[in-house]
């Protein structure tokens, strides 16, 4: 087996020992999902505003895991060790983002129907959000962690930075992610265009994260 | 496997010598948060070659073994990692086994997961050779996390014999060790460099006699 591949083998156990690392954000998904379906009454028609609220809840958990995705290997010393090698450590980072973005969306995905109830959602819009949010969470993910990695080099102040960095790249993503649960359709112009800001967030962030984490310990 | 012991251990791990190489540093000053911690260091480590850094606390000691292997750049000065056939390079970067203060164990991963990890990403010993020769056979299927800081240090010391680079960097490398550990660890080290490799050590002066050592006391700015 392959280094990188070890790495992805080891990042996926990582994942599912270390659930309580991340499984804080789809359970925020759910709270906030119902919650507001209870805040806001259950006579409101929820059609346009179910899944506006959804992808808000699915922004904001994804935000919420990005900020510490990489803390315990910068304290316990692994992402030293990681820079010292002669390998891609943009890769390295990028297992982890990977494998992290896949457990807490099939996280989501599994709290996803019981939001889509709490909402009154149709069939339709529930398919269609459920695949904006497959489309849509990595990019989401991506450049929250990019921003929390920026902020890691500013001590003190840095943990406020990262979600003052990201939210300018998270919106777009939103309000596309919007646009796609919305319509209702299955890949229609919303949802090809996240996933074009998830694709070139797979190819930009990474390396970002990996500049920005070796800057900041040095 | 037998049961690791103090002056057999590594030097019973059959593997074949390191190649030629020579870590070059010329008149290196170090910084520290934008402050120069120490400067005027000079040195040349070959095969074989054992040093150890002395100095105050706060005088620049893992400063310097982190500019030696990349994680960060001098102020001024000159390193160069040379090696036959390739281009010599401005750090040991790649070529260097790194044993930081932190020991950079995952707290969920077993010392036999982490050690198997990082077999995948160096040529040294197989992971439980590894973990034998620093005495860590009981505790192969432990959780990082519930091992004591003596046990923790010394699977950061069997982590370097798995990577099998030919120089180790090593920051306080018998911090928490109990005698037996020390004595395990003086084992590893004195194997690598019958291996020919060499050894960088940040110390407090309580570091073995290591044949060949040479003592280099760090100059405070």
């Amino acid at each position: 087996m392959s280094w990188n591949a070890a790495l992805l083998r080891h990042e996926a156990v990582s994942a599912l020992r270390g659930a309580a690392g991340w499984a804080f954000a789809p359970v925020f998904f759910l709270l906030f999902c119902t919650m507001s379906a209870f805040a806001m009454g259950s006579d409101r028609d929820f059609s346009t505003l179910g899944p506006a609220l959804i992808w808000l809840a699915a922004i904001f958990s994804m935000l919420l895991a990005a900020q510490s995705i990489f803390r315990d290997d910068i304290e316990n010393g692994f992402l030293d060790q990681l820079m010292v090698e002669d390998r891609s450590l943009a890769m390295a980072l990028g297992a982890r983002l990977f494998a992290r973005w896949l457990a807490i969306t099939v996280m989501l995905l599994l709290a996803l129907p019981i939001a889509a109830a709490a909402f009154g959602l149709s069939w339709p819009v529930l398919a269609a959000t459920g695949i904006s949010l497959v489309l849509g969470t990595p990019g989401a993910l991506l450049y929250a962690a990019a921003g929390a990695s920026i902020s890691t080099g500013a001590r003190g102040a840095g943990e406020v930075l990262g979600p003052l960095i990201a939210g300018p790249l998270l919106t777009p993503v939103m309000i596309f992610g919007v646009g796609a649960a919305q319509s209702g359709a299955v890949f229609g112009a919303d949802a090809k265009a996240l996933l074009a800001a998830s694709l070139f967030a797979a190819a930009v962030c990474p390396p970002t994260c990996a500049a920005a984490l070796r800057a900041a310990n040095s | 496997m037998h049961a690791a012991h103090p002056g057999a251990s590594t030097n019973a791990i059959n593997l074949p010598s390191y190649g030629d190489f020579a870590l070059r540093v010329e008149g290196l000053a170090v910084s520290r948060g934008g402050v120069t911690v120490t400067h005027g260091v000079s040195f040349d480590l070959g095969p074989g070659g054992w040093l150890e850094l002395r100095g105050p606390n706060g005088g620049g000691k893992t400063s310097l073994l982190r500019c030696l292997a990349g994680l960060s750049a001098p102020e001024s000065g000159r390193i160069a990692w040379e090696e036959p056939d390739m281009p010599p390079a401005k750090s040991a970067r790649g070529r260097c086994a790194w044993l930081g203060h932190l020991d950079g164990l995952q707290a969920q991963f077993t010392v036999g997961e982490t050690l198997s990890l990082w077999a995948k990403a160096g040529d040294g010993a197989d992971a439980e050779t590894a973990a034998a020769a620093l005495g860590l056979q009981r505790f192969v299927d432990t959780p990082a996390r519930r091992l004591s800081a003596g046990w923790r240090r010394r699977a950061g010391l069997a982590r370097l014999i798995v990577l099998g680079r030919p120089l180790w960097l090593l920051d306080e490398p018998f911090a928490n060790l109990d005698d037996r550990g020390v004595g395990l660890a003086e084992a590893a080290i004195a194997g690598h460099l019958a291996r020919g490799g060499a050894a960088i050590a940040a110390t407090h002066g309580a570091a073995p006699a290591l044949e060949g050592g040479r003592i280099l006391r760090l100059e405070t700015a």
